[in-house]
């Protein structure tokens, strides 16, 4: 214990004599471990925003879209649609008792326009229970009703950007009752949402919502439905109800399970995709950054080489009064490793930093975990092993009398 | 204690083969002080390189406490430089910028030694520096430094003293206070082993051996170094 102790306090003692050099030599591992800190730190904020706004649109959420992503043999099925027959068939409690609600979703981009502004946005035709599938809070007014819908009234709920686009004349307490001209027909705005934050890709505050069946008949004129929207009455029974969707759904339109021209999926799924692309993301990236790592090591090396040189005869003294060649190698084999994992937590704070500014410009909120920084700890001490082993197998091998007469 | 049978050491291979020590005889019993002289290429320093573990012999024998030195291997000779012999330098004695406590116990930290903290202080009171404990190795002067290597040589209680020109780099003055150490050192019964080209210096020792390529010169004993104790 002794000995490691003493180990220690020369190597502290070497690397604070030759503070510039000691500095100079592990640049390379400060930049590698702040860039890969930075990147794991940014993606891992990334992820989290992602997942939180998937999360918001319930974890008890099944949708059904049309089409499958993995198609029979040519011809089996052509009307690959889901529309208002389908929909009806889902909504029905004795046929699935485990779904809470269902609301067709007719989704498209439309022309928005105020009184003087114009933007293009995503327009939603739903149904009047869609907030008990998705969690939207109203900030002003009111979700439009099942007599709106009945009767195809033009009325939208605004998300709180379209509101700051289009109407940023009118006084917040003037909006309900404002006009929106969506494809050149009038809505009258009933709700106001409130803010959701972007969803990683796309801006949730920048939407509009009508019934479903104007957004049919009267704006987008179709009768088939991007998808229909579905929450169980219990998280737990998702995976038991897309089962059941499957099969029965499969049986309503005559066609077998594996010919089914449509796809039930769950929020866990667009969950576990989209947290596979990110985290695809943020590997390759912190790979890229973690070649510096490499090129630091070589530098390791370098000065290793040089300070085993440098440090010939000391090493010949210590042979002559009983250093074995595991003493010599444990020895410089801890002094690069103190370098590079002093170079590591340079690089962790660097790296902190520079998440958390680079964060504050993209939007991100950068998360620093104690896992990112104990794996930034040990990927530097490895470099210190793998790089500074070969110095330290020189240094163990010399030969104890040309060492003390190196001059 | 020490014996050498016919030892040779050979360096190079073929016709290009030079032996630097060429069948060496020499009984040295426990507690003597001896200097080995010569000139440069006489295989003093090939000689010292041996009875101090260093190296092995190309030939012969080298029993030391009755253990054959030459069929050790590496690991083996470590520790028993560590534990068998101390050596003392002509340079560069001490670990730069380290404290003469830390210079003192390497020897003992290497050797797993119990109660090091006060084997060190009594070594070093030995040498009459235990003041300088604290102190870091390039803050003391010439003689200090080899008294601390003095210090060091003895902490593992060593079969033999191998110094190596220990006064080369030193003053007359200090020359002679680091001699007047080994002598007492040798009083107190340590086997001291000197090798130097300054006849003054080996005229400490009781018993001066001369060689000369490579092969014992002269092995007398020295009937002045009774005045100068």
């Amino acid at each position: 214990m002794k000995k490691i102790r003493l180990i220690i306090k020369l190597a502290v003692v070497g690397i604070i004599t030759n503070k510039v050099r000691s500095f100079l030599t592990v640049l390379g591992i400060v930049i590698g471990i702040a860039a890969v800190i930075a990147l794991l730190a940014l993606g891992q904020g990334a992820q989290l925003a992602i997942s939180s706004s998937i999360n918001s649109l319930g974890s008890n959420l099944i949708g059904i879209i049309p089409g499958t992503t993995f198609r029979g043999p040519p011809g089996t099925s052509t009307n690959a649609e889901i529309g208002q027959r389908e929909y009806d068939y889902i909504n029905s409690a004795t046929r699935f008792p485990t779904v809470s609600a269902a609301s067709p979703v007719i989704t498209d981009f439309a022309t928005l326009r105020g009184a003087e502004e114009e933007i293009f946005a995503e327009v939603n035709g739903v149904n009047s229970n869609f907030t008990e599938i998705q969690s939207l809070e109203l900030e002003q007014g009111r979700f439009f009703r099942e007599a709106d819908v009945a009767a195809s009234k033009n009325v939208a709920v605004i998300g709180p950007d379209v509101a700051a686009e289009l109407l940023s004349e009118i006084q917040s307490d003037e909006i309900l009752g404002q006009e929106l001209i969506i494809r050149n027909i009038p809505f009258r705005v009933v709700g106001l949402l409130k803010s959701r934050g972007s969803a990683g890709f796309s801006n949730q505050d920048l939407e509009v919502y009508i019934p479903y069946s104007t957004a049919s008949t009267k704006v987008f004129n179709r009768d088939n439905y991007s998808q229909i929207l579905i929450s169980v009455n219990d998280a737990k029974l998702s995976d038991a109800t897309v089962i059941q969707l499957e099969e029965k759904l499969s049986a309503f339109k005559g066609l077998e399970l594996e010919d089914k021209d449509f796809t039930v999926y769950t929020s866990d799924d667009i969950l576990a995709t989209a947290s596979t692309v990110t985290s695809i993301f943020t590997t390759l990236l912190a790979s890229i950054a973690a070649i510096s790592l490499i090129v630091g090591g070589i530098g390791i090396s370098n000065i290793m080489l040089v300070s085993v040189t440098e440090r010939t005869r000391e090493i010949g003294l210590r042979k002559a009064i009983g250093a074995r060649e595991g003493d010599i190698l444990s020895q410089f084999l801890l002094e690069s490793v103190m370098l590079t994992v002093l170079g590591g937590f340079i690089g962790i704070a660097l790296g902190v930093l520079l998440a958390v500014g680079v964060g504050q410009l993209a939007g991100i909120q950068a998360q620093i975990s104690f896992d990112i920084v104990a794996l930034a700890t040990s990927i530097s001490a490895l470099v210190g092993v793998i790089f500074g082993y070969f110095p330290a197998f020189k240094a163990a091998k010399l030969d104890p009398i040309s060492a003390l007469r190196f001059e | 204690m020490i014996e050498l049978k016919n030892v040779t050491k050979e360096y190079g291979e073929g016709e290009n083969a030079f032996q630097a020590l060429k069948g060496i005889e020499l009984d040295i019993a426990k507690g003597e002080f001896i200097s080995i002289m010569g000139p440069s290429g006489s295989g003093k320093s090939t000689l010292m390189n041996i009875l101090g573990a260093l190296d092995r012999p190309t030939g012969g024998q080298y029993l030391l406490d009755g253990q054959d030195v030459g069929s050790l291997d590496d690991e083996e000779l470590a520790e028993f430089r560590n534990k068998r012999v101390g050596f003392i330098f002509q340079q560069f004695n001490l670990l730069p910028r380290t404290s003469v406590y830390d210079n003192v116990s390497l020897p003992g930290l290497y050797g797993g030694l119990p109660q090091l903290d006060r084997r060190v202080k009594e070594v070093l009171e030995k040498v009459n520096l235990l003041d300088k404990i604290q102190n870091k190795s390039n803050q003391l002067s010439g003689g200090q430094i080899q008294r601390v290597a003095i210090a060091r040589a003895l902490v593992m209680e060593p079969s033999i003293i191998m110094a190596d020109e220990p006064t080369g780099n030193l003053d007359s003055k200090t020359s002679h206070e680091i001699m007047e150490i080994l002598q007492d050192l040798h009083a107190q019964g340590n086997t001291i082993i000197l090798i130097t080209h300054e006849t003054d210096i080996a005229s400490y020792a009781k018993r001066q051996i001369r060689l000369k390529d490579g092969e014992i010169f002269s092995d007398s004993n020295n009937k002045d170094s009774d005045s100068k104790q």
